[in-house]
Parts: structure tokens; C-alpha cells; sequence
């Protein structure tokens, strides 16, 4: 089933900022870009991922993007029986579960000065998304010093990655929404999580930047990157790690939707967290309509 | 008048079917030019390489604007401000060049006689594909400038706006006229 295609047009749906950072990995930091996704896009990172997976020159850049999603499989060693055949979402998968293995390896060995610096690096990220979403700024930090210190934040981190980087801010298990209807439940809980999250990986980019600094492994970051960003499988956002019937789907959508509602909420939660829920709830509709247009008639 | 918009302006004028032959081939051939190896003035030299793009685009805008009907040019001038300001440009430009914009005119006029992977560009500008392919490498030519222009001088830092290579210009010619008169 190739619904959710890893394709070049997916690019465009990026932000224009998110585009300038993946391609100044590229060009390196003095290289001067204009903020435009056409030059961002079609000229520096296609043509850097048709250089380094040595797609032949007549192939177009959907068979670029397929050729070097393969060649980052290859590199991560994922196993595979043929390289033809295999779907572009299963490599992604695939891809996705290997990273952040490596990731949560990567972060359980750090010091405590580089970890320090990896946080304060996802703060800064993680104020522009707030600001651009219209909610007020929580610190990395201070989401942890609740209830741990010390080397605490390292294992949070990791566990908390663990959910989140698998499919940033997409993925994450509705059953735990649940019961989080309090205040503290929602800054310790999951939300809190999500939204330090998505900061922790934007910046996780730039310090992967500097973990690989050959070309080949270069080209893994940007893929990554590119594949962390879109993130597009509805089915991973109802917890699902595979495509299941339609009727389990409507199940989970109808838990969430009585959990994101907002006359079913509390009604002393700050504004902040009733934006945030909204959102979700946006964007479990979303998903949902999504499944539900691929479906055949009689199930839906 | 950014490079990179400039650029989308020439290539949606290439892929318009409303348009002329004329003006869509003439289109692909700008792009042609700024995508060429070989210039009037080589972009080695960091910022004044781009005079010469300038003048081409403006020239060519000249041209093409005369060719489109009309339905279509009130959408182009909604969507790009260069259109929009075309007329006062051509004004000061001819003030200014005199003679050399007639030179210029048929300069860009042989543009359309430039072949690409061995394609005319009417050729080019019917097939898509060719005309995706062109418009690529014009991009690649976009981000490898690498002009940062936090780092240039003040005047040389609005460079790629059609104003100020038209003040370099005139400054220019003042200066000139000066030195003849004394």
C-alpha cells in the first residue's frame, strides 16, 4: 500500500526555515542562501542527494529520493531481502526505529556539560516553535526539575525521546491521554514531552551535524532530517505500528476525540494547554479523514 | 527583484500556453542565459557579475510584457511587482543607455537562438520536462552564488534590486559627463 509515499513534492511541505537549516548543513554556515523553498529544494538538496547516492543523471528526483532513502537503509545496515520491491514507508519505518536507537545510545553516553549544551540548544528551538504556535514557552529544564535531577535528566530524555523520535510530535500512545486532565498531569505528562520534544530533535539535527562529518553519513542526517520532519503516517499518530482495520482506527479516534474535546475539559486548565489540546484535536481529525478517504465504501 | 523569484517569473512565463511562441521561447532563453557559463560580464567578479543578468532580465521583461495579451498580464502584475514596475525601468534604462539598449535589445533578441541539450527553445519551451530540467539548474545557479549581503558594502548591498544597478549606472554617467565637461 503506497498511500503515504516518501516523495519530492513532500518537501514543499516543510517550513522554509526548517528547509534553510537541512540545507546549510549542506553548503556549510558561510555559504549565503536565499530563504526561497524553490532554491532550497530544487537546488541544493536534490542535487547534493543525487551527488552522494550516485543516482545516474538521467533519473528524476522521485527516483533520487527513493535511490538515497536506500542507500541510508544500506548505511544504517537495516536487512532486507530485495532492495526493489521493498515500500518506501516500511524503509522509513525501518529508518526511524534505527535512528532513534542510536540517538537514545548516543545520549545515555554523554557528558553532562554536552547534554547541558544539548538542552540549552533545544530551549532556543523550542521558544521559536512556541511562539510560532501561539503557546507560552516551557523550558526544557524545567519540565524535568518537577521530578528529577541530576542524572535523571539524562534517563528522561531518552525515555521521553524514545516515544517521541520514533515520528517527531506524531507519534505518541492516545491511552496515556487519558487521565492527564490536571495541570501538573499535563506539564510532567506526555504533552509537556511532546512539545520539549520537538524542540530537543530540531536541535538534535544540528548536533548530528557534528556526530558525522563524512559525506556518506552526511547524507543519512540530511535523509533523516527530511523523513523526522514530514512524518506523514496517520496510522502512527492512533499508536498503531502497522495498517489495521478500519474499525480499530474508529475505535482510538473516538477515545481521543472525547479527550482533546474542549467541552469535556477542565475548565480550570490554563489558556495554553486549551490551545494545545485543540491543536491535537485538529489534528486527529485530520488523520482520521485521511485513513477514512482510502478505505472502501462499505467500512466507512 | 530577487534572482530566485526572478527566475520562477521566467520559467512560469516559458510553461505558459496563453502566451505568444515568441515571448515563451524568448523566456526560456533568459533562462538559458543566466544559467550559461558564458557572460557579458563573468560571474567570477562577485557582485558586478550580476549587473549583466540584471539587464538581460529587465530586457527581456521589456520585450516579453510587449507580447502579452492582456487577460494574462493583469494576473502577472498582481503576482510579480517586476512586471508591474517594467514601464518605469524601460523609461530609465534607455535614458540612461542610450544607445547601448538598442545594442541590448537585439542581444537578447539572439537568445532565442540558443540551443539546450541540443533543443532549440521553442523546443524547450513546449516539452515540460526539458522545462523542469532548465529550471533546476537555474536554481542550482541561485544557491551556489552564495552572496551574503550582510557582508557586502552598503552600496554594493542592495546590488541585485533593478534600482540600484540602475543608480550605479546613472552615477556612472554623471561622473562621466563631468569629466567631459571639464
Amino acid at each position: 500500500m503506497s498511500v503515504f509515499g516518501f516523495t519530492f513534492k513532500a518537501l514543499y511541505r516543510l517550513e522554509v526555515d526548517e528547509l534553510w537549516d537541512i540545507a546549510r548543513l549542506i553548503k556549510g554556515e558561510n555559504h549565503y542562501l536565499p530563504k526561497n523553498k524553490d532554491v532550497l529544494i530544487r537546488g541544493v538538496i536534490i542535487p547534493f542527494l543525487r551527488e552522494v547516492s550516485k543516482a545516474p543523471k538521467d533519473v528524476d528526483k522521485e527516483q533520487v529520493m527513493r535511490v538515497s532513502l536506500v542507500k541510508a537503509a544500506q548505511i544504517l545496515s537495516i536487512e532486507c531481502e530485495n532492495w526493489d520491491t521493498v515500500s518506501n514507508t516500511w524503509l522509513v519505518r525501518q529508518i526511524r526505529r534505527k535512528w532513534s536507537e542510536a540517538f537514545r545510545k548516543r545520549l545515555e553516553n554523554l557528558d553532562e556539560d554536552e547534554l547541558q549544551s544539548i538542552l540549552r540548544q533545544a530551549d532556543e528551538n523550542l521558544k521559536k516553535r512556541a511562539q510560532q504556535m501561539g503557546v507560552s514557552f516551557i523550558p526544557a529544564a524545567g519540565v524535568v526539575a518537577g521530578e528529577l535531577s541530576g542524572f535523571g535528566i539524562y534517563l528522561a530524555t531518552t525515555t521521553g525521546l524514545g516515544a517521541i523520535s520514533s515520528a517527531i510530535g506524531v507519534t505518541f500512545p492516545w491511552a496515556v491521554y487519558q487521565g492527564a486532565t490536571t495541570l501538573l498531569g499535563v506539564m510532567l505528562g506526555p504533552i509537556g514531552w511532546t512539545v520539549v520534544g520537538v524542540g530537543i530533535v530540531a536541535g538534535g539535527i544540528g548536533f548530528l551535524s557534528q556526530l558525522f562529518k563524512k559525506n556518506d553519513q552526511k547524507l543519512t542526517t540530511v535523509v533523516i532530517a527530511i523523513i523526522i520532519a514530514i512524518g506523514d503516517n496517520p496510522y502512527e499518530w492512533f499508536g498503531f505500528q502497522e495498517i489495521v482495520p478500519f474499525t480499530e482506527v474508529k475505535q482510538a479516534y473516538r477515545a481521543m476525540m472525547k479527550t482533546f474535546h474542549p467541552d469535556l475539559l477542565q475548565k480550570h486548565l490554563p489558556e495554553w494547554v486549551k490551545h494545545r489540546f485543540n491543536e491535537l484535536l485538529l489534528q486527529t481529525e485530520e488523520n482520521y479523514e485521511q485513513i477514512r478517504k482510502y478505505q472502501p465504501k462499505e467500512a466507512s | 527583484m530577487d534572482l530566485g523569484v526572478n527566475a520562477q517569473l521566467f520559467s512560469e512565463l516559458a510553461g505558459d500556453e496563453a502566451l505568444p511562441m515568441s515571448a515563451r521561447s524568448l523566456a526560456t532563453g533568459v533562462l538559458l542565459y543566466l544559467d550559461a557559463p558564458v557572460d557579458l560580464i563573468p560571474e567570477k567578479l562577485r557582485f558586478i557579475g550580476l549587473i549583466d543578468d540584471m539587464l538581460v532580465m529587465i530586457v527581456g521583461l521589456v520585450i516579453i510584457v510587449s507580447r502579452i495579451p492582456e487577460e494574462r498580464l493583469t494576473y502577472y502584475r498582481q503576482k510579480y511587482e517586476a512586471v508591474d514596475k517594467i514601464e518605469e525601468y524601460e523609461q530609465i534604462m534607455k535614458s540612461i543607455l542610450g544607445i547601448i539598449w538598442e545594442r541590448l535589445t537585439q542581444f537578447v533578441e539572439t537568445l532565442r537562438r540558443r540551443t539546450y541539450k541540443n533543443k532549440t527553445t521553442e523546443e524547450v519551451a513546449q516539452s515540460a520536462e526539458l522545462r523542469e530540467a532548465l529550471f533546476d539548474e537555474t536554481m542550482v545557479f541561485v544557491a551556489n552564488l552564495g552572496l551574503d549581503p550582510e557582508t557586502l558594502d552598503k552600496e554594493a548591498k542592495l546590488l541585485p534590486s533593478p534600482e540600484k544597478v540602475i543608480g550605479l549606472l546613472s552615477n556612472g554617467l554623471e561622473e562621466a559627463q563631468k569629466r567631459d565637461k571639464r
